[in-house]
């Protein structure tokens, strides 16, 4: 295992996850300072599209960004990485900033902008780096991207391209073993970024009125350019590059681009309908499970302190940051028994590996919203001899109903973007992830393209509903105010 | 006659259409005292706030030396050009700053000399010597406490907004706060504007006592 070649790809995958991590914080940080603590003409659409990005699959956005650019080569991927990735330093800063005490930033703002704005930097500067440490452990396990820029580029290989090689010839333990390496890292990571935490606790303040958007006339058009860039690179140039793809055809074509177009979603929907609902079925059994589940974990983890608490995160945390191909190559060896013959080929074993895998992000949003509601509330419930189970899904969650919905709406659309463990899994193999990676080796035609983008807009629907349930309801509230 | 360091004009503001102030008038002389108190909810902390520059009224004006500093829906002067230092009630130190960094950070705002000789001796003064490289979250309470008024005395203001800065604490405590007060205010020669619903406390100021009902002032 510890031969030249596999040191070399290694360290090769090391560096590019390392570069792939940075990227995404330089992209991500000062998006999540701009679009939460700046006022500029539209930046509650900011906010609302910052953790977009994030849920296009990686292969999506590498396509994007050939068409766009022809880059290859292993720093093709590393500025792919990045540009997927870097919603999480921007979600984790933009947290940080929320809970920012309002006091500590008015003290700094009667000093001057630049005094706030440093305090801003300061308190979320952990958080980005824990967001870019995730980053970087999700671009060192991801073999499908630096895949794709060697088939279409020069050819060169990652360590995580090393560890799917061995389900080719059927080794599964091998490919187990062959993960340890960035199942250590992803350990160490996750120590690592629990220290991070632990520390950042002392810079945040529970509870109180957030600090207000700093106003600065004189760069509100310089600010607003500036995020409209980020913007591009993120989402849009990649999304507008696949809505011109659906449409794109040769030179002695005599079709119109609106006719082709439509052509490759009518395709793209009769074709790729079954495996569509098949991922949906066991993305949506997932989705259940963390509808269940998330609660009582998030209740968990805010009733708990000190050491079992950490013990829990890192509990919980730990499978997100398992390669995904070494989750696969561990259920293949679990779950691939004669006996467990029609269990292995229903759609339980991806339902349960899309739920244990993505619980931790059902869970982070969870108790991030239930921190914010009074702890009394429930005290009051408990005081008058209501269950635990009451308590939580009445009285706790009851009033966030929308955000414990995207909770789970959350995990069903990483189960559908999920591709390196569906791509072993016999029962994940018809799914739509992996009917876009093999059109995507297969050939470059606009069935693709339109496939892509049927498959962005049921990724994006969890957390556009999220968006307008809540300015519904807003504004229904303003309503009866008024 | 002398202008006076602050005045408001006909100063209003009002949030989700519920008038907090209206036709507010206010002077503030120079090294003067003045207290203000009501109950909760009644608009002093948002007239520190709009004094502070940290929010713009919706009608009237505020003028500082004779400078108009902010007018309807306008800041002209912006926080930290208007001379002014604030103490919280949660005090609002900054988490990630040391003692130390603290005091030298307002200094160098200021473009005071000797940021850190200087803030050393603040801190000295105000005994806080051997603490200057811990940060907030280590700091007891009456030291976080002084941490704020060394911060203020840093920063060598004319008007020291208060707003209820002694209200959380017992009435042993909130003397030691008084007397932090004076010590700061014998360095700084500043204005004191302090914001309270306790009428001791404005009693133990001294100065002036004015009192906040249905957004306008009146003297207590």
């Amino acid at each position: 295992m510890l031969d030249a070649r596999t040191g070399l790809l290694l360290w090769r995958s090391l560096w590019m996850a390392s570069a792939a991590g940075l990227f995404a914080i330089a992209l991500g940080w000062p998006y999540a300072i701009f679009a939460c603590r700046f006022q500029f003409p539209g930046a509650s659409l900011f906010r609302m599209l910052m953790p977009l990005p994030l849920l296009l699959p990686p292969l999506m956005v590498a396509q994007a960004w050939f068409g766009l650019s022809h880059m290859t080569g292993p720093w093709a991927s590393v500025f792919t990485f990045g540009v997927c990735y870097a919603p999480l330093p921007a979600l984790m800063a933009a947290r940080s900033l929320r809970h920012q005490s309002a006091s500590s930033h008015h003290a700094a703002l009667l000093l001057g902008p630049r005094f706030a704005l440093f305090e801003m930097l300061r308190i979320s500067f952990l958080p980005a780096l824990v967001g870019g440490c995730f980053a970087f452990l999700f671009s060192s396990a991801d073999f499908a991207v630096p895949d794709y820029f060697a088939t279409v580029g020069d050819l060169f290989h990652v360590y995580a391209a090393e560890i799917f090689g061995h389900s080719r010839n059927d080794d599964f333990t091998a490919g187990a073993t062959a993960s340890l390496p960035l199942l250590l890292l992803g350990f160490l990571a996750l120590l690592g970024c629990a220290h991070l935490q632990h520390k950042q606790n002392n810079f945040e303040t529970q509870g109180g009125p957030a600090p207000a958007p700093l106003r600065l006339p004189t760069w509100r058009l310089s600010i607003g350019l500036g995020m409209s860039a980020l913007l591009l690179l993120l989402l849009l140039a990649p999304l507008g590059r696949i809505v011109f793809e659906t449409g794109m055809q040769g030179p002695l074509s005599d079709r119109s681009w609106l006719e082709v177009s439509g052509q490759a979603f009518h395709d793209a929907v009769s074709r790729g309908r079954a495996d569509v609902l098949r991922t949906l079925s066991y993305a949506g059994l997932a989705g259940l499970f963390c509808l269940l589940l998330a609660p009582l974990w998030a209740h968990m983890l805010l009733h708990s302190k000190g050491k079992i608490r950490m013990l829990l995160l890192v509990a919980l945390t730990l499978p997100l940051l398992v390669p995904s191909v070494a989750l696969g190559f561990g259920s293949i060896l679990m779950f691939n028994q004669p006996w467990l013959d029609s269990f292995y080929l229903s759609i339980w074993p991806p339902a349960l590996l899309v739920a244990g895998r993505f619980l931790p992000v059902a869970v982070w949003v969870l108790v991030a919203r239930m921190s914010r509601s009074p702890r009394n509330q429930e005290e009051v419930a408990a005081l008058a001899g209501c269950s635990s189970w009451l308590r939580i899904f009445r009285y706790h969650l009851g009033p966030m109903r929308s955000t414990w919905f995207l909770a789970a709406g959350l995990v069903v659309a990483f189960g559908v973007r999920e591709l390196d463990f569906a791509i072993l899994l016999p029962a994940a193999n018809q799914s739509a992830a992996v009917r876009y990676y093999n059109a995507l080796h297969f050939s470059r035609d606009n069935f693709v393209a339109a496939y892509g983008l049927v498959l962005a807009v049921l990724l994006f629907l969890p957390v556009m509903l999220h968006a307008w349930w809540l300015n519904f309801t807003q504004s229904t509230d303003d309503n009866s105010l008024s | 006659m002398t202008t006076p360091f602050l005045s408001t004009q006909n100063l209003a503001k009002s949030y989700r259409g519920q008038a907090v102030l209206e036709k507010l008038e206010l002077q503030i002389e120079a090294q003067q005292r003045y207290s203000i108190q009501g109950p909760s909810g009644c608009g002093k902390s948002t007239l520190l706030r709009l004094l502070a520059g940290l929010e713009s009224p919706d009608a009237g004006t505020i003028q500082l030396e004779g400078q108009v500093a902010s007018t309807a829906g306008k800041i002209l002067l912006p926080p930290w050009r208007r001379k002014t230092q604030m103490v919280f009630q949660d005090l609002g130190l900054w988490p990630t700053r040391t003692v130390l960094q603290h005091v030298v950070d307002m200094r160098k705002a200021g473009q005071l000399p000797n940021p850190k000789a200087e803030g050393q001796k603040i801190l000295a003064q105000l005994g806080l010597d051997g603490l200057e490289k811990r940060r907030p979250a280590h700091l007891s309470g009456g030291e976080a406490r002084r941490l704020a008024f060394a911060r203020v005395m840093a920063m060598e203001p004319k008007l020291i907004l208060l707003d209820e800065a002694f209200s959380s604490l017992d009435a042993e405590n909130r003397e030691q706060g008084f007397q932090l007060l004076e010590q700061v205010i014998a360095n700084t020669q500043a204005a004191v504007l302090l914001v309270t619903h306790d009428p001791l406390e404005a009693e133990r100021l001294g100065g002036t006592c004015l009192h906040m009902q249905n957004g306008g002032l009146h003297c207590a």
